[in-house]
């Protein structure tokens, strides 16, 4: 009689025991959608760069166009002037703002490569002297417009570093 | 052995008999039911000795209603519809001390301008924090008392306060509107914009309401693939960061996303679905999932993870069959959780 009871005991605690591990293996429910219903890594990749004011996922044709670092770092000993025609056209779209593209672990200005941010800003003070401008001078237009691609968030970093220390007003553009 | 030292062969080995078979086969079948139960209770240990690190737990920091004694104690003439309004609510109740108990360790708030016989809402100081606090105090005092009420029916209607803190105050008269968070910001419902959620929001009715908590609509932009919202909190005026601080809310339609009526009530099976959804590529461990918490009346479960190099923390709140209000907060510092608690303080089903 308490060998029934023993087997029967045995024989709940099982089935007691397959039902609850079954409600964890089996209980699995699959969604109609596959794709992501929010794409998080383009909206946490975006965000992690702040300043929403200038927010915008439309990127000038042109500075889409320009995303070749070798083919920017060939330009390098052609100085801006190689460039001239497609900075036009990005001025076009935005104009009066100089443009940073920063990618993989270079930086570029106007399509001019940049060693590091004190570089930038060296070169971006020549410039501003050139067009006879001081470099936080927003009144005239001297404004920067970063576009960065996200690549290298540490390059990206030591710019903006490099711009706030030197009191140069920036916005900034994301590509999409 | 049993022939010298063991005459009467109590030592001698047992001889085998019929029971040990039997015990045998009792072994044999226990054994994996034994491995099976181990098994089920470090499972079920595993699930519900969990200790949250979520910091999305209106616990945390819990928002008061104003209201005041004279409501309180006048709505008890009709106690079941007092304990709807008033029992067991979070609540900033306006009044003045009648008289302190010994120790401190109670008091009573009556109505602002009754006598001291004036009938009375019972406050309990059990936080002897709160207690020190309050030897300040001496009756006649007019004050905010912040406090879980609980409404009694027996022996006779009564209302009572379980205190979390007491200030004084210059401000008489209770705004049902007005929330406050306890001894800091205060914020009047009317005044904050709504959006509705569920059944494709505002312009289908919705079945959900929120609350927006100030600011919030300037950093909000819809989210493209599913009904809901994200709020860049760390866009906020004054608050600009380099890294995220995001709020993601948005409606998980049952009838639209699953693939049947049955399957509606699967709540935890749902949520981890949406959860491997949205973090497709990260390894997610549901033994610790969910916690569940009864705040304000609604019941959340929580999940919280690491996405990439941030914290990633889910709140789910089911709202009957037809959907599920989901929370999603991604951040490395959470610097807005004040307006995120007010924002689920206010939630409203329809």
């Amino acid at each position: 009689m308490s060998s029934l009871k023993i087997r029967l005991s045995a024989f709940l605690l099982l089935l007691i025991s397959v039902v609850f591990l079954a409600g964890f293996s089996f209980g699995e429910v699959h969604l109609t959608v596959q794709k992501p219903l929010i794409d998080l890594q383009e909206t946490v990749r975006k965000s992690s760069f702040g300043d929403e004011d200038t927010y915008d996922d439309t990127v000038p044709e042109d500075a889409q166009g320009q995303e070749n670092p070798s083919a920017a770092s060939k330009e390098d000993s052609d100085d801006a002037q190689a460039s001239e025609g497609e900075q036009t056209a990005v001025q076009k779209e935005v104009p009066k703002k100089h443009t940073i593209r920063i990618q993989e672990t270079r930086i570029f200005l106007d399509n001019t490569s940049i060693s590091s941010g004190k570089d930038l800003v060296n070169r971006l003070n020549k410039l501003f002297k050139e067009e006879n401008a001081s470099a936080d001078d927003a009144s005239a237009g001297k404004q920067l417009m970063l576009v960065d691609d996200f690549a290298d968030y540490r390059t990206y970093l030591e710019v903006r570093e490099a711009l706030d220390e030197a009191d140069i007003t920036y916005s900034q553009e994301r590509t999409p | 052995m049993s022939g010298h030292g063991d005459p009467k062969g109590l030592c001698r080995p047992l001889k085998e008999t019929s029971v040990e078979p039997v015990y045998r086969r009792r072994s044999v079948l226990l054994r994996p039911a034994a491995v099976i139960l181990f098994c089920a209770v470090f499972l079920f240990c595993g699930a519900f000795s969990f200790a949250s690190t979520v910091v999305l737990d209106p616990e945390r920091s819990r928002i008061y209603q104003e209201a005041d004694a004279a409501s309180i104690l006048q709505a008890l003439s009709d106690y079941d519809t007092a304990a709807m309004i008033y029992h067991d609510q979070y609540l900033a109740v306006y009044g003045t001390i009648g008289s302190i108990g010994d120790g401190k360790r109670s008091f009573t708030l009556i109505p602002t301008g009754a006598g001291a016989d004036a009938a009375s809402v019972t406050c309990s100081i059990s936080d002897p924090s709160v207690r020190t606090l309050f030897g300040d105090f001496v009756p006649g005092d007019a004050v905010i008392v912040y406090g879980l009420s609980v409404t009694r029916k027996l022996p006779s209607p009564s209302a009572g306060m379980l205190v979390h803190g007491v200030e004084k105050s210059t401000q008489v008269a209770a705004d049902p509107a007005k929330y406050r968070f306890l001894y800091k910001d205060s914020f009047r419902r009317d005044a904050l914009e709504t959006r509705m959620l569920g059944n494709a929001g505002q312009d289908a009715g919705g079945i959900v309401k929120l609350y927006l908590p100030t600011g919030f609509s300037s950093v909000e932009s819809t989210l493209p693939d599913v009904e809901g919202y994200l709020y860049q909190l760390n866009a906020l005026p004054g608050s600009r960061k380099e890294e995220p601080e995001q709020l993601y809310v948005f409606w998980f339609d049952n009838e639209k996303y699953l693939s049947g009526p049955d399957e509606y009530s699967k709540t935890t099976q749902i949520e981890q679905a949406i959860i491997k959804n949205l973090l497709p590529g990260e390894t997610i461990g549901f033994g610790k999932f969910p916690k569940k918490r009864d705040v304000y009346g609604r019941a959340f479960q929580y999940y919280d993870t690491r996405y990439g190099r941030y914290h990633a923390e889910f709140a789910f709140m089911p709202v009957k069959q037809s959907g599920i209000l989901c929370f999603l907060y991604v951040y490395e510092t959470s610097d807005h959780m004040d307006e995120i608690l007010s924002l689920f303080r206010l939630i409203e089903e329809r």
